[in-house]
């Protein structure tokens, strides 16, 4: 019976394993040989040369600069998404009037295409004739126009901020969900022994969030790290490569350059370090399941 | 209920079929169009496919219509995943990559005398194997589509706050007119520089090759940092620092800084002959004039061909040849050239269109000192890299001289070698 059992399992999960085989294992390996060879303009493999596509990163001054670059935007916005998503969610989870409301206004960022909200970032943003330096110059809270984009000192902090925006949504969910998974009764109990407001979100929400918490950094973090859309149509990376992520410079280099080996090989280092985060989600994730 | 859903759903199923036999019976011609002017070249193609359509009612042509910021990259997914259009309305500098990775299709078996007859001779050449340093010699790869140059739009109402009476000749010349023009009007932007991938290179261009400098010498070696380049470019960082421009130009791309002349903000800034276009939508009031590209120890002016080609991996050629024989009658060219503002490739429509654009005589005046970008395999990643350099300079973080020498080893020692 047993048996019988696991191989109707195994019957079950065919399909997808082929699904799977064909659309990820497929092209992932693909990437991994491309990354070893030369290749032509249209990504087939040339000649066989080993690891020149990766010494060539590594010696590229770009490459160290677009992985630092990464590092800071993906900090970034999922630090400062965490910040403003928890007490968020810890009001979102009180009752009051409108709070439906509230909670359908907090969707909508997540229910837009972030390509639309990046270009309409663009537009609020450009330094001639958008909508942020023309509020700003009215209310005389500056009085020359901020070049915005031109600096990756004024645009990645910009780009940020649109990030932690459309990040939002989704965070402050995961922590409304891990709210609502606490027992009426520990807050009952609490209330008799007369804990307060912030005792009540000390002692009790805070702990009972740690794996839920662990999870929406994680998911965040490969979710971000991984994030091509806003970058791509704020500043396509420029000026001078200076608000380059690795992904948008891989693509640059792959169907910009042609040069289908190296962006192979970038990948490949972006598969690794979002691996490693993968990883590490699987264990917080399974932990709370063997709890 | 069920059986009626069951028989709608199968009879569905049958139309379909029989719509997709039908449509077999066409041959399929497929063209990669990108769009000059917005909504006006989608409507050129679609009345050209229903006129050529009608003459040959056995061919379906299929246009595709892309924007030109994403077309290299359309096309690079095609190729990549092996299924190009037939015909694809392309950049002539991207034409180098195609023929050294094999996947233009020659022209010379299509194309008869006569027909090459109707082209301005000078305007064959940048497609030819010659030009491109690829290919079988005496081959010629594309079709020259969209022909332009470039000349320097002044707003005439700027100069006249600022006292001055005629657009500057030279380009110390015009750092005085600047000078004056930031004195007297307020508010005004000089001269404008966008400085961005989309184009910059070709910006960068307009003051080395007016130095006389050059991007590649005879020995096809990456010599933008020569002497001359370096004098440019020290030229275009003094203006910048000494606020004689938009004061960010590596945040704004041509297209925006058109728009941005068109609104009457900008003194002075080089571009094509479809700024007309662009100052007739959206303002046109603007009191402007056309003047030749200032000239400092050389006369010059950026030409640009787009050029119509052939994948080798496109289907139906001969089907496809027929449209190009179509397309390239006077009168279809002609009405392409006045939507948008292009000169004209085809000597029989040189005339007619001086008569219906007399204010694009600065252009046409202007053609035989044109100078084109080089032509070369790794132009897309050799543009980002000089565009790179010269953003680092204007923006302060890099003299001149290291910019371009920076650029001129990255160049040369990896990407041309690599």
């Amino acid at each position: 019976m047993q048996l019988h059992r696991t191989k109707l399992a195994y019957l079950f999960i065919l399909p997808s394993f082929f699904l799977l085989t064909a659309i990820i294992f497929y092209p992932i390996l693909r990437v991994f040989y491309l990354s070893f060879f030369e290749t032509t303009a249209y990504g087939t493999a040339k000649n066989f040369i080993g690891l020149p596509n990766y010494l060539k990163l590594f010696n590229s001054s770009i490459f160290w600069m677009v992985l630092k670059n990464s590092v800071y935007w993906t900090v970034g916005v999922v630090g400062f998404t965490i910040l403003v998503s928890l007490p968020l969610a810890v009001a979102l989870n009180e009752r009051f009037k409108g709070r439906k409301f509230a909670r359908g206004i907090l969707m909508l960022p997540w229910a837009t295409s972030l390509m639309i909200t990046g270009l309409l970032w663009r537009w609020i943003l450009n330094s001639q004739y958008g909508m942020l330096n023309h509020l700003l110059l009215q209310l005389h809270v500056i009085e020359q126009p901020i070049y915005w984009l031109a600096r990756s000192s004024t645009s990645f902090p910009a780009m940020i901020g649109v990030g932690v925006i459309v990040s939002i949504p989704f965070t402050t969910t995961v922590f409304l969900a891990g709210l609502q998974a606490i027992p009426g009764y520990l807050y009952e109990a609490a209330k008799v022994d007369g804990a307060r407001g912030w005792d009540r979100f000390r002692y009790i929400a805070l702990p009972n969030l740690k794996t839920v918490f662990t999870i929406a950094v994680l998911l965040n973090v490969i979710y971000v790290f991984n994030s091509f859309p806003i970058i791509w149509s704020i500043t396509q990376g420029g000026p001078a490569n200076t608000t380059d992520t690795v992904i948008t410079y891989l693509y640059k280099v792959a169907f910009e350059y042609s040069d289908f080996g190296r962006g192979a090989a970038l990948a490949i280092v972006m598969f690794v370090i979002l691996l490693g985060f993968s990883l590490l989600y699987i264990r917080f994730s399974y932990k709370e399941e063997l709890e | 209920m069920k059986r009626f859903f069951a028989l709608l759903i199968i009879s569905m199923m049958v139309l379909g079929l029989a719509i997709q036999f039908s449509a077999a019976e066409r041959t399929k011609v497929r063209f990669l169009a990108p769009r000059y002017h917005m909504g006006v070249t989608e409507k050129y193609w679609k009345s050209m496919e229903e006129q050529f359509e009608s003459e040959n009612p056995n061919i379906d042509l299929v246009v595709e219509m892309a924007d030109w910021g994403n077309l290299h990259t359309k096309i690079t997914t095609y190729l990549a995943g092996g299924n190009p259009p037939v015909l694809a309305n392309i950049a002539n500098v991207w034409l180098p990559e195609y023929v050294a990775e094999g996947q233009a299709e020659p022209l010379s078996r299509y194309l008869t005398e006569e027909f090459k007859n109707k082209f301005i001779p000078s305007l064959l050449h940048p497609t030819t194997a010659e030009a491109l340093g690829q290919g079988e010699p005496g081959e010629i790869y594309g079709l020259p589509i969209a022909v332009s140059a470039r000349a320097m739009y002044y707003n005439k109402t700027i100069f006249d706050k600022a006292g001055i009476s005629r657009p500057p000749v030279t380009w110390p010349e015009l750092k005085e007119v600047a000078k004056t023009i930031k004195e007297k009007v307020p508010g005004a932007q000089p001269f404008g520089i966008p400085m961005t991938t989309w184009e910059g290179e070709q910006y960068f261009a307009y003051f080395l090759w007016s130095w006389g400098g050059k991007f590649f010498n005879d020995e096809g070696k990456f010599v933008i940092n020569s002497p001359e380049g370096v004098e440019a470019l020290q030229f275009m960082v003094d203006l910048v620092e000494e606020g004689l421009t938009n004061p960010a130009p590596s945040s704004i791309n041509r297209d925006e800084m058109q728009r941005v002349f068109a609104q009457g903000r900008i003194g002075m800034f080089i571009t094509g002959p479809w700024e007309i276009g662009i100052i007739e939508k959206e303002n046109p009031d603007l009191n402007y004039g056309i003047a030749e590209i200032p000239s400092f120890r050389k006369k010059i002016t950026g030409a640009v061909t787009d050029s119509l080609i052939m994948f080798k991996g496109g289907k139906n050629k001969e089907a496809a040849w027929k449209f190009v024989k179509f397309m390239y009658q006077k009168e279809h060219r002609l009405q392409f050239d006045l939507n948008e503002d292009m000169l004209p490739e085809l000597k029989a429509v040189v005339e007619p269109f001086k008569e219906k654009r007399p204010e694009l005589k600065t252009f046409l005046d202007l053609l035989p000192y044109g100078k084109f970008l080089p032509l070369n395999p790794k132009w897309e990643e050799i543009t980002s890299e000089i565009v790179r350099q010269v953003q680092l300079a204007l923006l302060g973080k890099k003299s001149a001289k290291e910019a371009l020498e920076d650029c001129a080893e990255k160049v040369n020692e990896d990407i041309l070698t690599g």
